[in-house]
């Protein structure tokens, strides 16, 4: 039980430091831009950069937050529904399928946040924005993974077996 | 332990069971001897397999446990008639020459025998006739004779008697032919043979098993045991018991029978076609053993009845086992265990384990946590894991089939309530078989539970999931013995 408790910690925990993170930078930006004297008056910062942060920060959460319930599932079904006794490829497929899930979370999420930003902003700049979705979304669901993922899913995923006691 | 005939060897073979599952007491060793006039006796070499397999078990190192922890020896059967030649009676006692030269001898045996008597082949038994056995073991058991059976056998009690007091049980049939002749003959041979090598310290204990199967005709065969002279035979062995003043000479006897005897399948008058399916009357008689080797009745309790029973005559419940009072929950708990533990290695543990460690790239490269935890860290390669699984896997199949057997082979409309056993076995032709490892449904085993009428539901992926974090306790084990003890004490149902 205190396992399973650490576990389901860890993971919100790391999301909650990458949400805790895009907030930080939603309520630091404006008063940045402001002190650098670039931006010159308020309702210029709220009109284009404050909405390009405000759809970012919008995005950003939704591909976390499917990540996060996907590491949860991922979780569920690890603990309860997938049997111990499953060969590799079973917990290898189910682990993708999530991955696949993410991925196209991220791909929708980037195609409406591209129609929100597409005045605003330049090409290269939304390949970062798109970029972040897809790098993070996975990142954290594979982070999560590799150090909170339940008793039997334990060392599934590379590397850890070395890193998990 | 001394089993004589077919029914010694199988109380022998439930009390190895019940003594692998932890109930003997102690860390002591049990030497056992097998006494049959048929060396290829089916109940014999049942009673041998069990033993090998549970030496095998012995190899592996499992550290502070309750799982085979007691050490055996099995010797023999030790058989009276060792010469090829030697058929019948009358051979062996040379009826012919002494006849022939007119001594009071061969007088005698036409005196006490009948000729079809004195004419029965005697290298399968004695079939139902104990005068013939007794004249035999009487005339060829031999205590001097250095390297022999009994030689060992009294060298070792004479050892044993310096470090405490030596408990020699006899287990037999009164009804049959090589128990009822046997058990009382080497019980007072042996007995007086004890008393001149001054082990004062012995406590002798009688097991008798009085009728609890029957079987048919064997076709072609002009002498054999009759199942219908059952009752009289008991009866005048044990008013021979009583004559003989064998309650005073023993410091234990239990006696055990069935109302209503159980149908064997298997009519054969010997060799390895004489192999009847265990009983549930064997259990009752290995926890019989067991409080013998407990040394109850304490001292001063020597003069005590104690008597076992069903409460209910159609039925056998865990409520009816006859465990002492003080340790009954902890013994009842082991057996569960073992159980459980069986049920559990043999469907769901040993398939998951050989998949995984099929090769030493695959154990090597396995993500289980199981093996991650109680395999990789102590060197064991899976040739190890292979060999040492399997002995394990092997004594478990030896342990369900017995206790599929004690729980199906009695007479219609008895029910023995202990285990539900459509969790591990299904029904073919009359009787029932082990499920193979394919027909598991761990399913049912969740859902119906193994035990019947237990408050503890148990939980196939609970079991696993306390394997898996296992924690072992006490003094280490060595190798593969972390896994087994892990998967063990993860069956354990209370502490």
């Amino acid at each position: 039980m205190k396992t399973i408790l650490y576990e389901i910690l860890g993971a919100l925990v790391l999301y909650g430091l990458v949400f805790a993170a895009i907030w930080i930078l939603r309520y630091s930006v404006d008063p940045f831009l402001l002190g650098t004297g670039l931006v010159a008056d308020e309702s210029s910062v709220n009109n284009q950069l404050s909405n390009l942060i405000d759809t970012f920060q919008l995005y950003a959460s939704i591909v976390l937050g499917v990540s996060l319930v996907c590491f949860f599932l991922w979780y569920l079904l690890g603990s309860v529904v997938i049997r111990a006794t499953a060969p590799s490829s079973t917990w290898i497929i189910v682990w993708f399928l999530f991955v696949v899930v993410i991925l196209a979370a991220a791909g929708v999420v980037t195609f409406y946040s591209q129609l929100k930003m597409d005045e605003i902003t330049a090409d290269y700049q939304q390949g970062y924005v798109a970029g972040f979705y897809f790098l993070f979304g996975f990142l954290l669901y594979y982070l999560a993974s590799v150090f909170f993922s339940p008793l039997h899913a334990r060392y599934r995923i590379w590397p850890a077996r070395h890193v998990r006691r | 332990m001394i089993g004589v005939g077919g029914t010694g060897a199988k109380l022998m073979q439930s009390l190895l069971h019940v003594s692998a599952a932890g109930l003997l007491p102690g860390n002591g060793s049990l030497t056992c001897l097998l006494v049959d006039a048929d060396e290829a006796n089916g109940n014999v070499l049942g009673c041998r397999e069990v033993f090998d397999s549970v030496k095998a078990c012995k190899s592996l190192t499992l550290g502070d446990t309750t799982l085979f922890k007691n050490s055996f020896s099995l010797t023999g059967p030790w058989t009276p008639v060792t010469d090829n030649d030697v058929q019948s009676f009358d051979e062996f006692f040379q009826y012919t020459q002494k006849a022939s030269r007119g001594t009071d001898e061969a007088a005698l045996m036409e005196l006490l025998y009948e000729p079809k008597e004195r004419e029965m082949q005697v290298r399968q038994g004695f079939r139902g006739r104990p005068a013939i056995g007794a004249s035999i073991f009487s005339d060829r058991i031999d205590f001097d004779k250095r390297g022999d059976d009994w030689y060992r056998m009294v060298d070792s009690m004479r050892s044993a008697s310096a470090g405490g007091p030596v408990p020699v049980l006899f287990t037999g049939s009164v009804f049959g032919g090589t128990g009822a002749a046997g058990v009382p003959t080497i019980f007072r041979v042996l007995d007086r043979e004890l008393e001149k090598k001054r082990v004062n310290n012995r406590r002798l204990g009688l097991i008798l098993m009085l009728p609890y199967f029957t079987f048919g005709n064997v076709e072609g065969e002009a002498i054999q045991a009759d199942p219908h002279s059952f009752a009289e035979a008991t009866a005048e062995a044990l008013m021979y018991y009583h004559e003989r003043d064998f309650l005073s000479m023993s410091n234990s006897m239990y006696a055990l029978g069935e109302s209503i005897p159980a149908r064997m399948p298997v009519a054969a008058v010997g060799a390895k076609q004489q192999k009847n399916p265990p009983h549930f009357l064997e259990l009752i008689a290995a926890l019989g053993a067991v409080r013998f080797y407990s040394g109850l009745p304490k001292r001063g309790d020597e003069h005590t009845l104690s008597i076992a029973m069903r409460a209910t005559e159609s039925n056998l419940g865990w409520a009816d086992l006859p465990f002492e009072d003080p340790i009954r929950a902890t013994q009842i708990a082991l057996l569960k265990q073992m159980i459980l533990f069986a049920v559990m290695f043999r469907y769901v543990y040993s398939p998951y384990i050989l998949r995984e460690a099929k090769n030493d790239r695959a154990l090597k490269g396995s993500n289980a946590t199981i093996i991650r935890k109680h395999v990789v860290p102590y060197g064991v390669t899976s040739g190890d894991v292979a060999r040492d699984v399997g002995y394990v896997n092997d004594y478990v199949e030896k342990f369900l089939s017995w206790l599929l057997s004690l729980s199906t082979s009695h007479r219609e409309g008895f029910r023995a309530s202990l285990t539900n056993i459509g969790i591990y076995a299904v029904p073919e032709g009359k009787g029932w078989r082990l499920r193979t490892v394919e027909e598991f449904r761990d399913k049912d085993f969740d859902r119906d539970g193994l035990f019947i009428n237990d408050a503890v539901k148990l939980n196939h992926s609970t079991i696993l999931n306390r394997a898996t974090v296992m924690e072992i306790q006490g003094s280490q084990p060595h190798g593969t013995g972390y896994l087994v003890r892990a998967l063990y004490d993860a069956c354990k149902l209370f502490n």
